[in-house]
């Protein structure tokens, strides 16, 4: 892959699309309720990796768990939002 | 017949022509390779010297071509799959990933969309 | 034998003849009376026969057949026919000729045309016939041997309709006067004559290359032709980066190589009655002192040696310390070489044309650096049908031409960036011919030799002089025989 693809994407002087999220840092031995957002469009960003999302797929909200090669990817991503076609199915 | 990196070439063929036979390796590089040698770009194969077919196959082996070329590409779509993608999905379904139609026209995306993609 | 049939008559009777020559025959050979009786073998042959109208005498009735493409109407039933538009492609793919088939095709070049009629007064030229003014507005033939030699150099081109007379002939213009007085007095005082050719499309550049060639060639000249400026810069001959050059320069072996080749066979007495000045151990095979140049061109047996074997040469040509004869060193296509190559050096930029070796060599003896020291000639022609855009040697030759004339000189356009600075250069001192349309009175001269070989079949006389002349735009030659000898080619 070219270097300058990745620059295609977005101009550089914008930076990643950076969306206020909810985030809470898990204190040890807690549990935190996963964080629910519409924001499809978000960049996932280095300290989001090991949070639980649930990302709004216009209709249910899918859960997502952050690892680390899907830093620089959009939250979108992970939840479909597309039924394949399937004849006989309700 | 001229062997250039394992590869066994017509001496008609054009040089240029049988670099870019490999995978990975385009008009861009073909050329700048047959700069780098001397080599006209409309020489045949058959007119190369015996050490400038060595050196060709010497400088081809430096280069990422072929199954290196190939497994790397393998391994980003597999990538994209691990993660759950939805582009990583479109590829196991031998489906458009850029939102294209499919309506119909996909006959590229059926022949080369897949997670272990050979072309 | 007083047969009256001959044994050969016998294998093809005449159909009319087949019954009664045996008849006749009979009293006198019964021995030939056998083999009259024709067997199968030539029976089938009389039926060969092309001009045979009337049936075979003897042999089964043949039914009447249908006949193939003889115009009648042909009853095939329908046909059903898929795929209008294809055609056999397999049945096409094997007429392919052959490599280099259709090139060769292409560059072949016909000298003589035996239909043509041989034109009695038509006079050879002879050493001093190209400089003498009084041979002006003549047509005159080349000899047998200038001619091979000119074709070793590849002097003639496919365009120049040479096919069309008995012999190669060319007309002596003013300009070839002109041009060959000036070689000769160069040749003379032992200084180097650089002169471009140029003029308009058709005007005859190229013959006039062609006649210094032939005067330099019948006057015992070295010459060096290099046949195609194009062939050299467009990239596609082989090429390689000359070790010990700053800038480095690149050879062209495989075209020097040739080009030995040609020379060799074209300067064959001159160059073995000349011997080296001194050694040259360097080569593939050493050459001692005294060996004899064409010994030393025969060293390059391979492209790989072309090169030093060519700087060899050209250095023993050079020499102050042996006589040598004058040197003529000519290129066609100038705007060609005037400029960037289409070659890419190792680390990928174009390589200029002035550091291909070849032309390097050439280009110095056109821009003054190199001297001939026995004398000579460097000449370019300019080409107007092949040529790319050469700004700075368009200008040039503007330049010197005004010069020439005593005219404005045309300045440098101030915005215009593609000048190019070593070709400008190279052109600063060159003197200038322009070559335009013939006059009335070499039209005249051309034409009655045209009408003397059968290829212009109207009456000469100075109204179709005028005629033609005029048509072809003041008497431009190529135009001249567009207008008057190539009307008849489809």
């Amino acid at each position: 892959m070219q270097p300058t693809r990745c620059l295609l994407k977005r101009s550089v002087w914008k930076g990643p699309h950076i969306v206020p999220l909810p985030i809470v840092r898990p204190e040890p031995g807690q549990k935190v309720a996963p964080i629910r957002t519409q924001a499809r469009s978000a960049t996932i960003l280095p300290n989001f990796v090991g949070l639980k999302f649930q990302v709004h797929n216009g209709k249910v909200y899918h859960d997502v768990t952050i690892t680390e090669e899907m830093v620089g990817h959009k939250l979108g991503e992970f939840s479909p939002t597309r039924k394949t076609f399937v004849w006989g199915r309700k | 017949m001229v062997f250039i990196f394992g590869v066994n070439f017509n001496e008609h063929k054009l040089v240029k022509k049988a670099l870019e036979s490999f995978y990975a390796l385009g008009p861009q590089k073909s050329v700048r390779i047959l700069a780098k040698y001397c080599i006209h770009p409309r020489a045949k194969v058959g007119t190369l010297a015996p050490k400038t077919v060595t050196a060709l196959t010497a400088e081809l082996s430096t280069m990422t071509i072929e199954g290196d070329a190939r497994r790397i590409v393998q391994e980003n779509i597999q990538r994209l799959r691990d993660m759950g993608t939805y582009r990583g999905r479109r590829h196991a379904m031998g489906l458009p990933v850029r939102g294209q139609r499919t309506r119909n026209q996909t006959e590229s995306a059926k022949r080369l969309n897949r997670v272990d993609r050979r072309g | 034998m007083p047969a009256p049939n001959c044994l050969r008559c016998l294998a093809r009777p005449p159909p009319g003849l087949a019954t009664p020559v045996p008849r006749t025959a009979a009293a006198a050979s019964p021995l030939l009376n056998r083999p009259a009786a024709t067997p199968i073998g030539t029976r089938t042959r009389a039926h060969a026969a092309p001009f045979s109208t009337t049936p075979a005498p003897a042999g089964p009735p043949v039914k009447p057949a249908t006949p193939v493409g003889s115009g009648g109407h042909n009853r095939v039933g329908k046909k059903l026919k898929l795929g209008k538009f294809k055609t056999d492609r397999a049945a096409e793919r094997s007429k392919v000729p052959l490599p280099g088939e259709r090139k060769a095709y292409r560059k072949r070049i016909t000298l003589s045309n035996d239909n043509a009629l041989p034109v009695p007064w038509l006079a050879d030229l002879t050493p001093s016939s190209l400089a003498d003014p009084a041979n002006t507005a003549t047509v005159m033939g080349l000899p047998d041997s200038l001619q091979d030699q000119l074709r070793a150099s590849d002097a003639f081109k496919p365009s120049q309709s040479w096919g069309m007379f008995r012999k190669p002939a060319v007309l002596v213009r003013k300009e070839t006067v002109d041009l060959v007085n000036r070689m000769q007095d160069a040749a003379d005082k032992k200084q180097t004559l650089r002169l471009v050719v140029t003029g308009d499309k058709v005007t005859g550049k190229s013959m006039l290359l062609l006649q210094a060639m032939a005067h330099a060639y019948l006057n015992n000249w070295i010459v060096i032709h290099l046949p195609e400026g194009q062939d050299l810069t467009t990239a596609c001959t082989e090429y390689s980066p000359l070790a010990d050059t700053d800038p480095v320069q690149y050879s062209q072996p495989v075209y020097v190589f040739k080009l030995i080749q040609a020379i060799k066979k074209a300067n064959e007495n001159l160059l073995s009655k000349m011997y080296t000045a001194v050694g040259h151990p360097g080569l593939p095979q050493s050459i001692t002192a005294n060996t004899s140049l064409l010994t030393l061109a025969n060293v390059a047996k391979e492209p790989d040696a072309a090169w030093p074997v060519f700087r060899a040469l050209w250095h023993e040509l050079t020499h102050r310390s042996v006589a040598r004869p004058p040197i003529l060193f000519t290129l066609d296509g100038l705007s060609h070489i005037t400029r960037v190559s289409d070659y890419r050096s190792p680390a990928f930029e174009l390589i200029h044309s002035y550091d291909l070796a070849l032309l390097r060599l050439f280009t110095d003896g056109l821009g003054g650096s190199l001297r001939l020291p026995w004398g000579g000639a460097v000449l370019a022609a300019t080409s107007r049908s092949n040529a790319p855009r050469s700004p700075s040697m368009e200008l040039a030759l503007a330049q010197r031409e005004a010069e020439q004339l005593q005219r404005e000189v045309p300045k440098k356009d101030p915005f215009f960036r593609g000048y190019d600075e070593r070709a400008e250069a190279s052109l600063r001192s060159v003197q200038v011919l322009p070559v335009g349309g013939i006059d009335k009175v070499e039209a005249r001269g051309l034409m009655e030799y045209w009408a003397a070989s059968g290829m212009l079949r109207a009456t000469v006389d100075n109204k179709s002089v005028s005629e033609k002349w005029t048509l072809a735009g003041n008497g431009v030659l190529g135009e001249m025989e567009r207008a008057s000898l190539l009307t008849m080619r489809v």
